[in-house]
């Protein structure tokens, strides 16, 4: 049953991510992006990692795309969406199709061969407690505590970056003034 | 739930937090500054980054493996990258001293890419090289685009962000297939592991990790990027880039590929004499055809990445040895190749075509005098650390066996000669004096009337520039103390 649901949730990952790039309106793109981020965190919950799920969800899904289709509004605002005029040829659309088609039955044969009975063991074998709030926060604050340290270097370089490039420009001649 | 968070000695980390601690000094402090101001913190930053080359040499004899739970491991050929990494960033510092255009911005970016780059080159574990190439990576894209008047700047941000984000994602990639090859992601229980037998997936791993940091070294074939974003970022920036991130960026494939994949070494070995032969010839071939001294230059730091990958291929102490030694030689005479081209800049516009250094000797006899040694090393000459350092690698080579691989190395060194004598001959041809005359290549040239060099170098790249010749004739004449400070350099799992 868990490998049944794990399967369908890839399915829509890949279906979704195929659509991420193959819709050409942002808004679509936006919204795929979503799916494909609830696909990865159903796939979070039948491997038993739980907290991973919900930071998928509320994060990425609930936060950063939230915004992500905000600022599409308001680029879009005022502005007539361009309608979508010269798409792909007929036969690229198909071998397109056929490609991803292709290629979604070789991932699906091959998790059904080799990862299904693989899958089953290692999710047997897994330690009490696993992927819990309480296990990834022992492991924040224990084994991994500098790398959780040095992530504040990341985000510091990223806001000062983001002001930087946010200014407004200067010309030459003000900016010695 | 009580969590037991373990004992670590956050002394391993000091050189890190000095430079954390001075980037946030800076950027608190620059809020209570005039904007013309900001330029004295540049003070603050070289403090920090001296205070950090000073917590490093306290480290020196205090190696540890595995630190902070297998996420970092001092050794000394952490500790010497540590050391050439930090020179390159006071260069970049003093170098932008009395540019107005650069102010505490550009400090915070420096210090936390350093902080970024030590990090990269300690790091044991696919989790803190994530980190490490990250850290380093965001503030290189900001600092690409500094100048934001001159469109080839933000060019070349827009290009870098892009070919680093995808280098990212391949690197990521393939440390995601060694984690699900192995199950283990720090480095040396993934050499253990592996010693018990590998899979397809470890090997797609491998090369996906060699790809990916093979963007950031500016490898040939992912080497695209590199002459853009040398010629479009500042020139101080450009100085740091080419110097630290090579530096960093080397050091972490060696300690990866030495202490996670040496089971794995006649997987990756032929893809590193492939790539190390390829870049040679490429980056000294492309250099030729160069009217922009910048790109030139960038070329050249192509071809010199090829000679640490031969070092590297070597697979031997001896190389490992070599590939630092040519680091602290290459950190000398490329900082100070770069602090002629930046101090020979007008503000806001840069000096970087060839033609503006035809005739240099006539103008500035002392610079042009300094960029011939520098230009000399590079090519390896003897009496300058760039021969003693070629000799190093090539002897590396050919102890391991690698004889096609020294072969390419002394062709491409021939190839690289005539590089750099012709930017040396441009600079004592005095038939440009009168009449400028058109860049030689047809190439990638842009400008082709260009104004005569300003009268004088700034005070800061005057620094850099003497403290380079020293470094290029020290290592070069006396090479002994640096050769035995470093005999104890080695990878430490």
């Amino acid at each position: 049953m868990i490998a049944l649901i794990s399967y369908l949730a890839g399915l829509a990952a890949l279906g979704f991510g195929v659509a991420v790039v193959a819709t050409r309106r942002s808004v679509h793109t936006a919204v795929s992006l979503i799916g494909n981020i609830l696909a990865l965190a159903v796939l979070f919950l039948t491997y038993q990692a739980q907290f991973m799920a919900f930071v998928e969800v509320a994060v990425y899904a609930g936060a950063i795309l939230i915004l992500f289709l905000f600022v599409i509004a308001l680029l879009a605002a005022g502005k007539e969406e361009e309608r979508d005029e010269y798409g792909p040829e007929l036969a690229g659309q198909v071998a397109g199709a056929v490609g991803a088609a292709a290629l979604t039955a070789a991932a699906l044969l091959l998790a059904l061969r080799v990862h299904a009975p693989r899958a089953a063991a290692a999710l047997a074998h897994l330690p009490k407690g696993y992927g819990t709030v309480q296990q990834v926060g022992a492991g924040l604050f224990g084994s991994y505590l500098l790398p959780f340290e040095l992530t504040a270097p990341v985000l510091l370089a990223a806001i000062v970056g983001v002001v930087i490039l946010a200014r407004p420009q200067r010309g030459g001649g003000e900016e010695r003034a | 739930m009580n969590i037991a968070i373990p004992a670590f000695n956050w002394l391993l980390v000091e050189p890190l937090g000095l430079l954390a601690m001075a980037s946030v000094l800076v950027l608190l402090a620059s809020l209570f500054m005039r904007r013309e101001e900001e330029g004295d913190l540049a003070g603050v930053a070289l403090v920090g980054i001296v205070a950090s080359g000073y917590a490093l040499y306290r480290l020196w004899g205090h190696t540890a493996s595995g630190a902070f739970a297998g996420m970092i491991t001092i050794d000394h050929f952490a500790l010497a990258i540590g050391f050439v990494i930090l020179l390159a960033a006071a260069a970049a510092v003093v170098l932008a001293w009395s540019d107005r255009h650069l102010g505490a911005e550009y400090l915070v970016q420096i210090l936390l890419a350093t902080l970024g780059m030590l990090l990269f080159a300690q790091a044991s574990n696919l989790v803190t090289l994530f980190l490490g190439i990250e850290i380093l990576s965001l503030p290189l894209y900001v600092l690409a685009g500094l100048h934001p008047e001159r469109a080839g700047s933000r060019e070349a941000a827009v290009k870098y962000v892009l070919m680093g984000a995808f280098s990212s994602g391949i690197l990521l990639y393939g440390m995601a297939l060694t984690y699900g090859a192995t199950g283990a992601l720090a480095l040396s229980d993934v050499g253990q592991r592996l010693a018990a037998g590998a899979g397809s997936l470890a090997y797609l791993g491998v090369a996906l990790i060699v790809v990916g940091l093979g963007f950031k070294l500016a490898l040939v074939p992912f080497h695209s990027w590199a002459p853009d974003v040398y010629q479009g970022a500042p020139t101080a920036v450009t100085a740091f880039m080419s110097v630290a991130t090579k530096a960093a960026a080397f050091a972490a494939l060696a300690r990866t590929l030495l202490v996670g994949f040496p089971y794995l070494f006649h997987r990756w070995l032929p893809l590193l004499w492939g790539i190390a032969a390829l870049t040679m010839l490429a980056g000294n071939l492309m250099a030729l055809r160069q009217t922009s001294l910048k790109r030139l230059l960038a070329y050249s730091g192509i071809a010199h990445a090829g000679y640490l990958v031969v070092a590297l291929a070597a697979v031997t102490g001896l190389g490992l040895f070599a590939s630092v030694y040519y680091l602290v030689a290459y950190a000398f005479m490329n900082l100070g190749a770069f602090a002629v081209v930046a101090g020979l800049s007008r503000e806001g516009e840069e000096g970087d075509a060839l033609e503006t250094y035809r005739g240099l000797f006539f103008r500035h006899p002392l610079a042009a005098g300094a960029m011939v040694v520098f230009l000399l090393s590079l090519a390896s000459i003897p009496a300058t650390a760039g021969f003693m350092a070629k000799l190093t690698i090539l002897l590396a080579a050919v102890q391991a066996g690698d004889w096609p691989l020294a072969a390419v190395l002394v062709v491409a060194t021939m190839i690289g000669l005539y590089v750099y004598l012709k930017v040396v001959y441009t600079m004592f041809d005095r038939s440009g004096d009168t009449a400028p005359q058109a860049a030689a290549g047809e190439g990638e040239g842009q400008a082709q009337v260009v104004p005569p060099a300003p009268a004088r170098l700034t005070p800061g790249a005057w620094v850099v520039v003497a403290v380079s010749v020293w470094g290029t004739f020290q290592f070069g004449l006396v090479p002994g103390p640096l050769l035995h400070a470093l005999s104890s350099t080695i990878l430490l799992p």
